[in-house]
C-alpha cells in the first residue's frame, strides 16, 4: 500500500489527541482514509437527542479536494437528502485546502444547528420547513427518536 | 494509491447515471431512492443496431453488495432476451460465462458492465441469435 | 530497474547557445571568487534542458484555439511530463525546478516553462524536498546526515488502479497503435488510445524520475569517496544545514520545508510551491449550476460559461497570489554560485527586505512582485473560451439538425433522385434550389459556429475591458 500523507497522518494524530467536544473521528484499518465519524446533535437543535453516524473519505486529491461525507443514519434535514449527502458549501465551491477533517465536522455539526431550507438538497423536506417549520421541527425531533442513537 | 469506498463509489455512480453524462446506449439508477445502503439498482440497454436487438430496450436488476466493487454486482434481464450467457429461466447473468463478471476489476463500474452486456449481443455469434417477443420479460 | 529501454535513458543532448548569455545578469559582489564562480554557474546555465525564452516558442505562439491532433496533444504532454522531473543539476538556492511528490500529471498541468523561470529568477520559491519531520533538538550532524538521506523524489506507486490489465507494449517504441483493438467503434479505439498513452507515460515518468534518481545517488557517492573535490552540483554540509535547521511546516500539505516560504499576497500565510501550484481556477461552469440537474448544459448559453479565479485558501480573497523573497546568502545554483562552495553567512541583519517573516501589507494581485495561480496556468482564458466554444458547437449541431429537419421533408415517392427535397416555405436562400441538399444545412452550421465563436470573443473582449475598468 502506498503511504499515506503526512497530512492525513497528522491530521489523524492531532484528532485523537485533541478531539473535538460531541464528534469522534476514527480511520478504518485497512483503509486509513476512510474514516468511521459520529456528531452528537447541537443543543437546542431539534437532533439535539441524539448521536449520528457518519462516514467520511479522504480521496487522493486531498486537501486540494475536500472531504467526501455522508451521514449513514436517517435524518430530517432539508439541507441532507435521503442517501445521507449534504448540501455544504464548504464540501463543494467553498472548499479550500486550508480546511480540516475538524473543520469540516464542526461545520456540519453547525449545519445541524441551524438548517437552510432556502439552499435545499433534500425538496420536500424543504418545503415542509418553509410551509409549517414547527412541524417539521417536530418531524426532524421524531426521526432523531427513531433512527438515531441516544446520546 | 487510496480506494474509494463501497458507498462512495456508489455515490460518484449515482451522480454520473442521473446527470446523464454516460453513454446514451445504457443508463442505470437506484431502484429505491430511499434506500441508504444503495444495493438495488435499475438499469437499461438499448440492443445495438445491425443485430436483432436493435431498436429494443432491456431492462436490468442489479445488485451491488456489501463487498462492491471488490467483488462485481450481481446482474439479472428483467426483459427477456436469448443470450449465451443469460440463464434462460430466471435472466441472470452467468458470472462464468461472462468475462466482465469472470475478470471483474475493482476499476469497472455498472456502466462497464452495461456497455459490455451490450457488445455481448453484438458479437457475430449472438448478433442474429433469434430474440423472443419484444416486451416479454422472465 | 534492470530492463530500462536504452532510448530512455537520456535526455536529448544539450542545446547551446543563448540560454548561456543569461549568465551575464548573475550577480557577483562578494570578493576575489566570484570570477570562478560566475563561470561554474555558466555551465550550471548551459545545462538547462529547456531555453529561458518565455515567449514566442512552444505553443502559445501559435493560435491556441486551433484544433490540435490527437498525437500533437501527445508530444506536448509527453514534453510536459519531461519538465516534471527533478533533476540534481537543475538547483536554485538548495531546491529543484520540479516538484517532489507524486501527483497526476492532470493535476501538475500548470505551465511548467513559466514556473521554472520563475523559479530562476527566484520569484517563486523553489520545489524543496520536504521533510517529514522536523526537531530543534537536533545537532548540525543530524540534520545533515538526514538532508543527505533525502531522495530527489518521492516513490511512485509502479501499478495504480486506474490503469490496471491497461497494455503498455514496448516503452522504447514510440508507436503503440498495434496495442489498440481494432474491432472497437472509432470512439472507443480513441478512449483506449488515450488510456494506454496514460498508463505508458506514467509508466516513463517512473523511469525518467529513476534514472536521475540513480545519476544523484552515483554523484553522492562519488562526492563522498573523493573528499575534497566536491560536485558542483551537490550542496555542501554548511547549505544543508542551514537550509533544513530554519525551516516551518506548510500548513496545507504539513510538510516541513526550508524558510522563506511563498507568501500569501493577502494574508501574508506562507505555502509551499509543491501546493501553490496545485491551487487552479474552477473548470468552466455556469452560475449557481449546482443540482441543478434537470436542465442541461448544452440548452443554457454558452457565453454564460464562466470560471473564477482561485481564491486564497486562507482568506477566501479572490485571485490567490504569493510573492517570494528569496534569501540572498543562499543564492547557488543556476544564476549563482556553485552549491558545493556555499559559505554560511549571518542574514543581513539592517536590509529588513531579506529576512524572513518581515512584515509587508498586503498586495494587489497587478502588484509586480505578486505571482497569482492564474499567472502559472496562463492557458485558463483557452480552455474557458474553448469550453464555450465546444458548447456552441453542440448548440449549433442541435439547432443545424432541427433546421435540416424543416428543411428536408421525407419523400414518399421518388421525385426527387436525392430522396429529398425542398419547402420553398422554408427556404429563402438564394441558392439554387437543386443543389440545395444536407450538405449546405452543413454550412449553416459553419455560419452558426462562427457566429457563437464571434459572440464569445466579444464577450471575452468585454469582460477584459471591465475588468481593466475596475482595476
Amino acid at each position: 500500500m502506498a503511504s499515506l500523507p503526512k497530512r492525513i497522518i497528522k491530521e489523524t494524530e492531532r484528532l485523537v489527541s485533541d478531539p473535538v467536544p460531541g464528534i469522534t473521528a476514527q480511520p478504518h484499518e485497512d483503509n486509513l482514509r476512510y474514516f468511521q465519524v459520529t456528531i452528537e446533535g447541537p443543543q437546542q437543535s431539534p437532533y439535539e437527542s441524539g448521536v449520528f453516524e457518519l462516514e467520511l473519505f479522504l480521496p487522493d486529491d486531498y486537501p486540494m479536494e475536500a472531504p467526501k461525507v455522508r451521514f449513514l443514519t436517517k435524518i430530517y434535514h432539508p439541507n441532507i437528502d435521503r442517501l445521507g449527502r449534504i448540501c455544504l458549501d464548504v464540501l463543494k465551491t467553498n472548499w479550500s485546502p486550508a480546511l480540516q477533517i475538524r473543520t469540516v465536522l464542526l461545520s456540519i455539526q453547525a449545519l445541524l444547528a441551524s438548517p437552510n431550507p432556502n439552499d435545499p438538497l433534500a425538496n420536500d423536506v424543504a418545503e415542509d420547513w418553509i410551509k409549517n417549520e414547527e412541524a417539521a421541527i417536530e418531524k426532524a425531533r421524531e426521526w432523531t427518536r427513531l433512527y438515531a442513537k441516544p446520546k | 494509491m487510496s480506494r474509494v469506498p463501497r458507498s462512495f463509489r456508489l455515490l460518484e455512480e449515482l451522480e454520473k447515471g442521473e446527470k446523464g453524462m454516460g453513454p446514451e446506449s445504457c443508463s442505470y439508477g437506484l431502484a429505491d431512492s430511499d434506500d441508504i445502503t444503495m444495493t438495488n439498482w435499475n438499469g437499461t440497454i438499448l440492443g445495438p443496431p445491425h443485430s436483432n436487438h436493435e431498436n429494443r430496450i432491456y431492462s436490468v436488476a442489479i445488485e451491488c453488495g456489501e463487498e462492491y466493487p471488490d467483488q462485481p454486482p450481481q446482474i439479472k434481464f428483467v426483459s427477456k432476451i436469448n443470450l449465451p450467457c443469460v440463464d434462460q429461466i430466471t435472466g441472470e447473468v452467468k458470472k462464468n460465462q461472462f468475462h466482465t463478471l469472470r475478470e471483474w476489476k475493482r476499476s469497472y463500474t455498472m456502466e462497464t458492465l452495461l456497455l459490455d452486456l451490450r457488445k455481448e449481443m453484438a458479437l457475430p455469434t449472438n448478433k442474429k441469435l433469434p430474440q423472443p417477443t419484444e416486451g416479454s420479460n422472465f | 530497474m534492470g530492463n530500462v529501454p536504452t532510448k530512455l535513458e537520456d535526455d536529448r543532448p544539450v542545446r547551446s547557445g543563448r540560454s548561456v548569455s543569461v549568465s551575464a545578469t548573475t550577480s557577483g559582489g562578494n570578493g576575489g571568487a566570484v570570477a570562478t564562480r560566475t563561470h561554474r554557474a555558466s555551465s550550471l546555465v548551459g545545462n538547462l534542458l529547456t531555453s529561458r525564452s518565455r515567449s514566442n516558442s512552444g505553443f502559445y505562439s501559435a493560435n491556441p484555439y486551433k484544433r490540435k491532433s490527437t498525437k500533437e496533444k501527445e508530444k506536448l504532454k509527453e514534453k510536459h511530463a519531461r519538465q516534471l522531473v527533478v533533476k540534481y543539476n537543475e538547483t536554485v538556492d538548495g531546491g529543484f525546478l520540479a516538484p517532489y511528490g507524486c501527483c497526476s500529471i492532470e493535476k501538475l498541468d500548470y505551465d511548467a516553462k513559466v514556473v521554472r523561470s520563475l523559479i530562476i529568477d527566484r520569484k517563486l520559491a523553489p520545489f524543496y524536498t520536504p521533510l517529514q519531520d522536523f526537531d530543534d533538538s537536533w545537532s548540525v550532524n543530524e540534520v545533515v546526515k538526514i538532508v543527505d538521506g533525502l531522495p530527489l523524489h518521492a516513490s511512485f506507486t509502479p501499478e495504480l488502479e486506474e490503469f490496471e490489465g491497461v497494455p503498455i507494449g514496448d516503452l522504447s517504441n514510440p508507436d503503440f497503435d498495434y496495442l489498440i483493438d481494432k474491432t472497437l467503434s472509432r470512439r472507443e479505439q480513441r478512449r483506449m488510445r488515450s488510456k494506454i498513452f496514460n498508463a505508458r507515460l506514467y509508466q516513463k515518468r517512473i523511469i525518467w524520475q529513476e534514472n536521475e534518481n540513480e545519476r544523484f545517488l552515483e554523484q553522492k557517492l562519488e562526492a563522498k569517496n573523493h573528499t575534497g573535490a566536491s560536485n558542483q552540483y551537490l550542496p555542501n554540509d554548511s547549505l544543508k544545514y542551514d537550509m533544513y535547521k530554519q525551516g516551518a511546516e506548510c500548513p496545507i500539505c504539513f510538510l516541513y520545508f526550508p524558510e522563506p516560504m511563498n507568501v500569501s499576497r493577502c494574508c501574508l500565510q506562507p505555502i509551499c510551491t509543491e501546493c501553490f501550484i496545485q491551487i487552479r481556477r474552477a473548470e468552466p461552469h455556469f452560475p449557481h449550476d449546482e443540482n441543478d440537474s434537470d436542465s442541461q448544459d448544452e440548452n443554457k448559453d454558452p457565453n454564460l460559461l464562466i470560471s473564477e479565479p482561485a481564491n486564497c485558501p486562507y482568506c477566501a480573497t479572490p485571485n490567490f497570489g504569493v510573492t517570494y523573497e528569496p534569501l540572498k546568502e543562499r543564492r547557488t545554483g543556476i544564476q549563482g554560485p556553485s552549491p558545493a562552495s556555499y559559505v554560511h553567512q549571518e542574514p543581513v541583519k539592517n536590509d529588513e527586505s531579506s529576512v524572513t517573516g518581515k512584515r509587508r501589507g498586503s498586495l494587489a494581485a497587478g502588484h509586480p512582485q505578486v505571482i497569482t495561480s492564474d499567472a502559472v496556468r496562463p492557458e485558463w482564458q483557452v480552455k474557458l473560451t474553448k469550453e464555450r466554444m465546444r458548447l456552441a458547437r453542440r448548440s449549433a449541431n442541435a439547432t443545424a439538425i432541427h433546421v435540416s429537419n424543416q428543411l428536408v421533408v421525407p419523400n414518399h415517392d421518388s421525385q426527387s433522385p436525392r430522396g429529398l427535397s425542398i419547402s420553398p416555405r422554408d427556404v429563402t436562400i438564394s441558392d439554387s434550389p437543386n443543389t440545395w441538399t444536407s450538405t449546405n444545412a452543413g454550412d449553416i452550421e459553419n455560419q452558426m459556429i462562427e457566429q457563437a465563436i464571434k459572440l464569445s470573443l466579444a464577450d471575452q473582449k468585454e469582460q477584459k475591458k471591465r475588468r481593466h475598468s475596475a482595476k
